[in-house]
């Protein structure tokens, strides 16, 4: 067995392991599938095409996550964003998720409902946040305030809705990973 | 749980650091309540959020795909490297005979094509072969230092590689010596006006014209002087040996 093909099982371990963490963690800053399919893709070629003169002093798992985190931030940077109206078309004539229309408007009902009960400005930095797609840093310069305190607003705003839409979130996580 | 949820929601709300994303992983795969409760939240963030869910891709299919690239890139490396290491070697060969070729021309001391030098002493000029060019008389002749400066331009001129190529066939020593003339902007006087019947026929290719009165006197049995001064060359002898 030739000394690449020795790095190309051990980069198959690798990924393995590390794949869905860290195509998750690629996804949290990205919010887009496909991208962060191809992130996760080029840091572990990146691994093969490194390995005569790269030296890693933290673990591989470090290095992966780290290196997903440059590549997230590179694209973010160099790519305006835009909606892909076919893919989202797509998505609703297929069907492609699991709920069916009538639960998805039901559920779009419960959590507006559950939204509506946070408090002003946790509902305003929860709002900039997700619907906006606004980073800490652009909520608290927007809104005049700390990004310590968009932070604390967002946990709080997560814990009223956990509470509210927890009977809910049950049933969900449990069809979810039964699908799995 | 009351600690890890700060993080959590970094994370969820893509804040997080690569470092603390690795803590969440960990939180994660520490407990069945642990991932359970990630996927609430995480849920609680999918559906507020209007660009779509998180899809994870089908692990082994996104492998293979990793996998042919690896392969395909080692291929293409591999061929990269064994021409870059042939590419290398070519010029180090290539390199090695420029020197060589270097070193032939500068060091030969046969060499015909001669580094001009200047006597200050007695104003004449030195070929570094062989052949001593002088004034005919031998004697001082006293020269501003326009005029030698002049001889210096022409001689240089004699020694200077000439781009044209010169095709004689069987043609006689006075055209062929007219020819020289014109293109080295130097007076070419036959001693012997019967050696200017002598016949040659040869091609020279970019020479200097010190190399062609070598090879033409050679091949002829005829010497030459330059004359400096009035920018002369002096063939001597009756030629046709």
């Amino acid at each position: 067995m030739s000394k690449q093909d020795i790095l190309i099982k051990a980069i198959a371990q690798a990924f393995h392991e590390h794949y869905e963490a860290l195509h998750r963690y690629a996804y949290t800053i990205l919010r887009e599938n496909e991208t962060a399919k191809d992130v996760v893709q080029k840091v572990f070629l990146s691994l093969l095409e490194r390995t005569d003169k790269l030296e890693i002093k933290i673990s591989l798992q470090s290095y992966l996550f780290r290196s997903v985190y440059n590549h997230c931030i590179n694209h973010r940077n160099r790519t305006p964003k835009f909606v892909d109206l076919d893919q989202v078309s797509d998505e609703f004539s297929s069907g492609r998720n699991s709920i069916n229309q009538v639960e998805v408007n039901e559920v779009q009902k419960q959590i507006s409902a559950a939204i509506e009960k946070l408090p002003p400005q946790c509902k305003i930095v929860f709002l900039k946040n997700r619907e906006e797609e606004k980073t800490y840093s652009q909520v608290a310069s927007e809104m005049g305030i700390a990004v310590k305190t968009v932070e604390a607003q967002m946990t709080k705003a997560l814990k009223i809705l956990r509470i509210e839409l927890a009977e809910f979130l049950s049933c969900l996580v449990t069809m979810i990973n039964l699908f799995n | 749980m009351t600690d890890i949820q700060p993080l959590l929601t970094r994370y969820i709300s893509g804040e997080a650091t690569p470092d603390e994303a690795e803590v969440i992983e960990a939180w994660i795969n520490e407990s069945a309540q642990n991932h359970k409760e990630f996927q609430c939240q995480w849920k609680i963030i999918e559906l507020t959020f209007a660009g779509g869910n998180h899809q994870l891709p089908d692990i082994e299919t996104e492998w293979k795909i990793t996998e042919n690239k690896l392969k395909k890139w080692n291929g293409i490396s591999a061929d990269a490297n064994a021409w870059y290491k042939l590419f290398f070697y070519k010029l180090l060969v290539m390199g090695v005979i420029t020197t060589i070729v270097t070193a032939i021309f500068v060091l030969n001391p046969f060499d015909k094509e001669a580094k001009v030098t200047e006597k200050a002493d007695k104003d004449s000029l030195l070929l570094s072969g062989k052949k001593e060019l002088s004034i005919p008389n031998d004697e001082p002749v006293k020269m501003s230092k326009r005029e030698r400066n002049n001889i210096s331009e022409t001689y240089t001129s004699l020694t200077k590689y000439n781009s044209i190529v010169f095709d004689f066939s069987d043609m006689p020593l006075n055209k062929v010596a007219g020819s020289l003339e014109k293109e080295y902007g130097v007076s070419i006087i036959l001693e012997n006006p019967d050696a200017g019947n002598c016949r040659i026929t040869s091609r020279f290719e970019h020479k200097t014209l010190t190399e062609i009165l070598d090879i033409m006197g050679f091949t002829l049995g005829f010497k030459y002087k330059y004359l400096p001064e009035i920018n002369r060359i002096l063939i001597l002898g009756n030629g046709c040996k």
